[in-house]
């Protein structure tokens, strides 16, 4: 097949958005689902701003909604003695100034509205007067809050002329969009309407955007549907997943100065669907058809970005989907497109006219910690990051796409390493195929992983139940959520949010008190053979918020207490004041008791829910609660925040702590033996007695839960819902046990931050406590558990633990590492060895620690896996004993065997060493290679065995025959797996998953093989 | 029939006492056999992609030319694709395609991958035992694929998955692409055919070969003393004739019967290295035995001492050490080709055909709607067994497909072959034996000339020769006492039985 053009790309109906139905805007109403709203704004001609909408019907159709005549506004308290329309003058004069020429009056209005703040309760709880300073385009906003925040602005006022002071501003940082959605009731995600004659379709001459429909509206004809009932459903949306392909050099990673993007694999496929719309793959030079699967190929690199460009506007996704695309390949494309003066390439986004930019962002937030990340503005596309949103929400031991794909798809997945990649690439059309082929498969994965973890339905209702568009979601941190419900919730009850400086809020804000240890019982180590119930209290701080009216507008100061009546008010255990509910309901109070409420609500409709899909949005959205509602507490701790309130969330876990502590002493007052043996953040372990059978303690937890919650102010609730038995208690939030909710059969072993899921271990050793924890626990067979360290540590220093387990490996990030690390060490190695198929820069390095020379320090020891096996060079067993496994074994092992831990190490099992010889070498060189009986080790110059052993042939020749067929079946059943992973049969496989089990071990299988194949051969000598 | 030692009979004055009675002897070849027997230099290295790619060449000119005679030449209406990529080609979606392939069946197979995901105790698990049971989900997944790509065939036309389409088959099919699907529909198929076989020259006298397999010995049992004594001619006056012109034995395969594996890194306990050396010991005996009167081909089994990967080679001669000594006994691979008599037999031990057996095996079933195909048998480790008429059908197939071992080295562990596939037969033998069956089953089917595929086998050669080949199915010996007896003058069979009282 010869390099077609752009001209010549036959573009497939099916790629498109379904056909447009016949539209009349006299007749139809226009019903969309919401999706994406622009960052930024269009200008009219009398300088105000158009929001536009981005949104899907039902059918699938897209649509962009420009919505005119919605003002920005931000609010300043009334000051004595000036007037509205003065304000609204003096503010117009100063900003005229500074734009020169402009014909229209920034401040449209400022009107005289009754309002409280929300911060403080007041006593007598008076309302205030503020104005409310309409803008005529939210691009003036910072500048017209900023006039009146650093004050000296000069208003006339009966007295004249007078500077007015610095003023606090409120909900001026409110974004534009999100205070549209407010005020018109739209949350995320949802359905509007415009009915029938309220809006013109705009005519193609004068569009500006790539839709399907594009229409004017007046923000007031919007009429917003809760997403409930028949507004539950969710339209179509498309997804459109890509990986790119890039011809790297030898040993560098790919840089966009320097490296062609050589393919672009593409998989179109719209939400909830069950097949793909389009698997397409663009590629530099020609490539070889693939079934099912358009190839379309390039001579010219630049005429292939310009026509997947064209791709992305014919199929026109509403979310742009892949793994690691926002800090790869998406900044790849960009870059690479300035490289080659490409320029209409970066219009990816819905707009025509607005170029496709990117800028770099810092996201810091407790939670997630700080990345470092991109932003594209892509105006109406919402980009979707697999890699993030996994990482965000889920702890692996690799993040790997391979790792990923093993972790949730059940599919180990063929990793071409780039340094194969360019020789695909420069080989002919066949090998660009095969490239291609991996490359779909990698486009795929992200929406595969998508679906299977739901991530999209569970997004789109987290954007439903919070009410921001999805798109902020990803980019935005956890804060934004509980910025719009708080919002939402003050402009309904007539509250209004202050404009914070950052780190201008409270005192002491620089450490929150989340980060104080809410261990409040210290556990009592040990391993309990015996059943221990846990008691926890049910989304305990959101029920302590309530219980205790705790808010912005029910915080006291302390000035004004004295005007207060003591009844009225409740002091926290950590010395703050709120008024009590009979005065004054908490707005914290209400978000949380309408997020539960909606909770228990989903639940129920999820319950009597049958159809599969309609289920999963209904689960996506009792989740979405729940993460909304335990988001709260964290909204008012978070001291860069935007409304951080330390008396708050100090009382909030102040609370907490008081209710773990009096739960222990109630349980201890009313059952005699029971002993509260440790106490968490919100729940408590009790062992109820020492012979206490299983059923028992159920039922006295069960007891316990309902008797203690009546000690606590509503809605807390202590719940009984789970048993361990046995539990290991290893020190605070380190534990494991076996989890039992009946008295049948238990539900898994849980097991709480043991090491088995970092992945600076080998495999080993998360293998063997995850065994030692089984044996432990499920068996309750401590000889056993011990009898399997010992085998291990034993085959360990017998050099019998396959290599895969002991690999470690660690990602180069930075060249100029201070400290000598391993992998650096290794990886400078590597480069000297062969710089082709050396790590470099954003790879990963797996290595092993080998013997090495005496006193040789343990980085400089890390040796290359596979050299390891090609080479035959000694594993350094001693340190994985006593650096990896030594300190997580005493560990788990120290509760049960107490001080004899110790004989875990030490004894007949660590006698037995061996090394392997070292092909490699400095005295190996002048080794001699001799032929010994494989009896007795005497030299023979031919044959297997000596004279002495002929009368033991056939026993010799039957143990060595047996350990050639043992790995004759090992061989068969690693490489047949592997060829039928790679998808293919007949092409070797190439794969470099390194985060493969049997990667290395298949390599192994190979060698070791041979070499005992060999030693059969000898006994056929005179066939 | 019940062959009886009896007291009246004149016993043989041992092994060199020779009465009036002359054993028959006939040209054996053995060179054919050299395909299956590996260098000596074995080399790992190789991946098992070269397998099929060597043959899907070696298949794919005459597959051609029979797709050409079975669908008809190139047309307006019909696409011979050259490679299965070119489907997409311009024009495909209106003219139905033909497109050659390997097949590949995407299903539940023991899987050493899925073991590190269960595995908690085994830090390094075991490889996975071959599969007693057909393979679930058989039906899920079939993929043509050829050097340059692979596509996913609909096979909703057929009511099962014919067995054409075992994995490791090279087969022609025509239909079309489903562009949208991204599949292959598949209208019908052919396989390549039967290979060209060689004049069969007449020989005009009777002479057997007898075949058993399963021995496994050491059991205690008075049929393989009977069927050693048969062999050397003491037998029953009326069958001395009959045992005088038998003049080879083949073993195909399990001469030692399965013997459970002790782990290795234990050492032996004291008297296992005797136990496990005395079943040879016993074999050493009845081979040089039946060696010094006739000819003995020892093809090795799975549960044999040799390597596991087929093909298996020859049980080494330190094993046998006084059988070995006996020009009259022939250690040979697994599998076995070589000519007596100017006859091919072309023999297996049988992992062949219980591994293909276990791919149709459900759908098999559900035609069939009962278990006449496959039935569980409880003594062998609850191994499904094909019954002899499937056996004997998989034997056709694979004799019209070219091909023995199609499922290696999927489902069946095989030497990489890095230059050839072996297992391609390139002519198509007289005898096709298959060892160590549930029952006997032998049938003679024809090979017909180019043109008349529309007889009862649907076989057609490239010559010219009209030809028959003798498929057999040789029972287990340990479960039936059976040994089979083919008559290379006609090419018929007979079985007899060597036990009293076989307790079953």
């Amino acid at each position: 097949m010869g390099a077609s053009d752009l001209q010549t790309v036959k573009v497939r109906d099916v790629w498109r958005r379904p056909p447009l139905p016949n539209l009349n805007p006299q007749a139809d109403p226009l019903v969309v689902m919401q999706v994406d709203v622009s960052d930024d704004h269009a200008t009219e001609g009398n300088g105000s701003a158009i929001l536009r909408l981005f949104g899907v019907t039902e059918q699938g159709n897209s649509v962009l909604l420009r919505v005119h005549r919605f003002y920005h506004y931000f609010y300043v308290p009334v000051l004595p003695g000036v007037e509205a329309s003065a304000l609204n003058e003096a503010l117009n004069v100063a900003l005229s100034k500074k734009h020169e020429g402009m014909s229209h009056r920034i401040v449209v209005h400022v009107r005289v509205v009754t309002k409280r703040n929300i911060m403080y309760f007041v006593p007598g709880d008076p309302e205030m007067q503020f104005f409310r300073i309409t803008i005529l385009n939210p691009r003036y906003m910072k500048e017209t809050a900023s006039l009146l925040q650093s004050g000296g602005l000069r208003v006339e006022t009966p007295d004249g002329l007078k500077p007015l002071p610095e003023l606090l501003t409120f909900e001026s940082t409110l974004d534009y969009a999100l205070r549209f959605m407010i005020e018109t009731g739209l949350m995320g995600c949802s359905w509007l309407t415009v009915p029938a004659s309220k809006y013109k379709l705009v005519p193609h001459g004068q569009r500006e955007s790539h839709l399907q429909i594009e229409v004017d509206v007046d923000a007031d004809d919007i009429i917003s549907h809760k997403p409930e009932g028949k507004w539950l459903t969710t339209a179509p949306l498309r997804r459109l997943s890509f990986d790119i392909e890039c011809a790297g050099r030898k040993g560098i990673f790919p840089e966009p100065q320097h490296d062609s993007v050589i393919q672009i694999a593409n998989y179109v496929w719209d939400h909830g669907q069950p097949k793909p719309i389009a698997k397409v793959v663009f590629t530099l030079k020609s490539c070889a058809s693939i079934v099912g699967a358009d190839v379309l190929s390039f001579e010219d690199e630049s005429s292939m970005l310009s026509a997947w460009r064209e791709f992305v506007r014919v199929t026109d996704p509403d979310i742009l989907t892949g793994y690691n695309i926002v800090n790869f390949d998406l900044p790849y494309l960009l870059d690479r497109a300035k490289e080659l003066a490409a320029n209409d390439f970066p219009f990816l986004g819905r707009l025509r006219r607005a170029k496709t930019t990117m800028r770099k962002t810092r996201m810091s937030s407790s939670a997630f910690g700080t990345h470092e990340s991109r932003s594209f503005s892509l105006h109406g596309r919402t980009v979707f990051d697999m890699l993030q949103l996994i990482t965000r929400e889920y702890k692996l031991r690799s993040y790997s796409l391979n790792s990923v794909s093993a972790e949730f798809l059940g599919q180990q997945k063929e990793d071409v390493h780039y340094s194969i990649i360019s020789d695909l690439q420069n080989g002919d059309e066949q090998t660009r195929r095969r490239l291609a082929v991996y490359c779909l498969k990698d486009a795929l994965l992200p929406v595969k992983l998508m679906d299977k973890l739901l991530a999209l339905t569970n997004y789109m209702e987290m954007s439903r139940v919070t009410g921001i568009p999805l798109g902020w979601l990803v980019s935005r941190g956890h804060m934004i959520k509980v910025v719009s419900l708080l919002h939402r919730k003050s402009h309904q009850v007539d509250l209004l949010v202050p404009d914070l400086k950052r780190n201008m809020g409270e005192a002491g804000a620089s450490d929150g008190p989340q980060f104080e240890g809410a261990t409040v019982i210290e556990p009592m180590k040990g391993y309990y053979r015996d059943p221990i119930a846990t008691l926890d209290f049910a989304s305990l701080y959101p029920s302590i918020i309530m219980a205790h009216n705790l808010c912005y507008s029910t915080l006291i100061r302390p000035l004004h207490l004295s005007h207060m009546n003591s009844s009225d008010y409740t002091t926290s255990p950590s010395g703050s004041h709120f008024v009590k509910k009979t005065v004054k309901k908490g707005i914290l109070t209400k978000i949380l008791e309408e997020l539960l409420a909606a909770r228990k609500k989903a639940k129920k409709d999820l319950k009597e829910a049958e159809d599969p899909f309609l289920k999963s949005v209904l689960n996506g959205r009792q989740l979405a609660l729940k993460i909304s509602a335990n988001a709260v507490y964290g909204f008012t701790g978070a001291s860069v925040g935007k409304l951080p309130c330390m008396d708050i969330s100090a009382s909030t876990t102040a609370y907490g702590r008081q209710m773990i502590e009096s739960t222990k002493a109630e349980v201890e007052k009313r059952y005699k033996h029971a002993t509260v043996i440790y106490g968490d953040t919100d729940s408590v372990m009790i062992k109820f007695g020492s012979s206490t059978s299983l059923e028992e303690s159920m039922r006295l937890g069960e007891e316990a839960a309902t008797a203690i919650s009546e000690v606590f102010p509503k809605p807390v609730k202590l719940e009984f819902e789970k048993c361990y038995y046995p539990y290991l208690l290893i020190s605070k939030k380190r534990y494991a046990g076996l989890l039992w909710t009946n008295t049948k059969d238990f539900d898994k072993m849980d097991c709480k931050g043991v090491e088995s899921v970092r992945r600076d271990n080998c495999r080993l050793v998360a293998n063997v406590i995850s065994t030692s924890l089984e044996l432990l626990l499920k068996k309750q067979d401590l000889q056993k558990a011990i009898d399997t360290v010992k085998q291990t540590i034993s085959d360990l220093l017998q050099n019998k633990i396959d290599i895969s387990l002991l690999v470690v490996s660690k990602a180069l990030t930075k060249t100029d590492y201070e400290a000598k690390q391993a992998h650096v060490t290794l990886a400078e190695k590597m480069r000297k060895r062969d710089a082709g198929t050396a790590p470099s820069l954003g790879d990963r390095v797996p290595y092993v620690i080998t013997h090495g020379s005496k006193n040789e320090p343990a980085y400089s020891r890390a040796e290359d896996p596979l050299y390891v096996l090609e080479h035959n060079v000694p594993i350094d067993n001693r340190y994985y004993l006593e650096n990896m496994l030594r300190k997580p074994l005493e560990r788990i092992f120290e509760p049960v065997m107490g001080t004899k831990v110790g004989s875990l190490f030490v004894g007949e099992h660590t006698r037995t060493v061996s090394v392997v010889t070292s092909k490699k070498g400095a005295l190996m060189k002048f080794a001699k290679i001799r032929l010994s009986c494989l009896g007795c080790k005497s030299p023979v110059n031919e044959g297997a065995i000596c004279k002495y052993c002929v009368p033991k042939e056939a026993e010799i020749y039957m143990k060595h025959l047996d350990s050639v067929t043992k790995l004759e079946k090992v061989y068969a059943s690693l490489w047949t797996e592997c060829q039928r992973c790679m998808g293919d049969v007949c092409h070797d496989v190439l794969c470099s998953n390194g985060d493969c089990p049997i990667f290395y071990r298949r390599r192994k299988a190979q060698k070791d093989l041979d070499y005992a194949s060999e030693k059969l051969q000898r006994f056929e000598l005179d066939w | 029939m019940h062959s009886k030692e009896q007291a009246a009979q004149p016993q043989s004055n041992g092994e060199n006492g020779n009465h009036a009675k002359v054993r028959k002897t006939i040209p054996i070849d053995l060179e054919p056999s050299k395909r299956f027997v590996l260098p000596s230099k074995k080399r790992y290295e190789p991946q098992y992609a070269h397998i099929y790619f060597c043959r899907l060449t070696a298949l794919r000119p005459a597959l051609e030319s029979t797709a050409r005679v079975i669908f008809g030449p190139p047309s307006d209406k019909l696409h011979h694709a050259k490679r299965i990529v070119n489907v997409s080609s311009e024009g495909a979606n209106e003219r139905e395609t033909v497109i050659i392939g390997v097949v590949f069946r995407q299903m539940t197979k023991p899987s050493i991958l899925a073991l590190y995901e269960q595995a908690s105790h085994d830090l390094i698990p075991a490889p996975p035992p071959r599969a007693t049971a057909p393979y679930p989900g058989a039906d899920d997944t079939v993929f043509l694929e050829d050097e340059n790509g692979r596509c996913t065939l609909d096979m909703s036309g057929f009511d099962q998955i014919p067995d054409a389409f075992v994995t490791g088959f090279v087969v022609a099919v025509k239909g079309k692409e489903d562009h949208l699907k991204g599949t292959f529909k598949v209208g019908s198929f052919t396989p390549v055919l039967a290979a060209p076989q060689p004049t069969l020259k007449p020989y005009e006298e009777d002479a057997y070969i007898c075949i058993v397999s399963s021995l496994c010995l050491p059991q205690p049992s008075f049929g393989v003393e009977l069927l050693g004594e048969f062999l050397k001619g003491n037998t029953l006056e009326e069958d001395e004739a009959f045992a005088m012109n038998t003049v080879a034995l083949v073993i195909t395969g399990n001469v030692i019967g399965h013997v459970s594996d002790t782990p290795t890194h234990q050492p032996l306990a004291v008297g296992e290295k005797e136990r496990i050396a005395s079943p040879m010991v016993d074999a050493d005996r009845f081979l040089s035995g039946v060696a010094s009167t006739l000819p003995v081909f020892y093809m090795p089994g799975e549960h044999d001492a040799t390597n596991y990967l087929l093909p298996q080679q020859a049980v080494n001669r330190c094993l046998l050490p006084s059988a070995s000594r006996n020009s009259n006994f022939h250690r040979v691979p697994n599998p076995l080709l070589c000519e007596m008599a100017g006859r091919s037999l072309l023999a297996t031990s049988g992992q062949n055909v219980e591994d293909f057996a276990l791919y149709a095996a459900e759908s098999a079933k559900d035609q069939q709607n009962d278990n006449q195909m496959l039935e569980r048998d409880p003594v062998n480790k609850g191994m499904y067994e094909a019954d002899g008429e499937r056996v004997l059908e998989i034997m056709g197939n694979m004799l019209k497909n070219r091909h023995i071992a199609p499922t290696c080295p999927d489902t069946l562990g095989s030497y990489p072959f890095y230059e050839r596939d072996p297992f391609v037969i390139e002519r198509t033998p007289h005898i096709f034996v298959v060892g160590n069956q549930k029952e006997f089953g032998a049938r003679r089917i024809r090979v017909s000339t180019e043109g008349s595929q529309s007889s009862d086998e649907g076989m057609i050669v490239e010559g010219e020769i009209c030809g028959t080949v003798c498929l057999v199915s040789a029972p287990r010996f340990d479960k039936s006492g059976q040994a089979v007896f083919v008559n290379l003058r006609n090419m018929e069979c007979c079985v007899r039985e060597f036990a009293v009282d076989m307790q079953m």
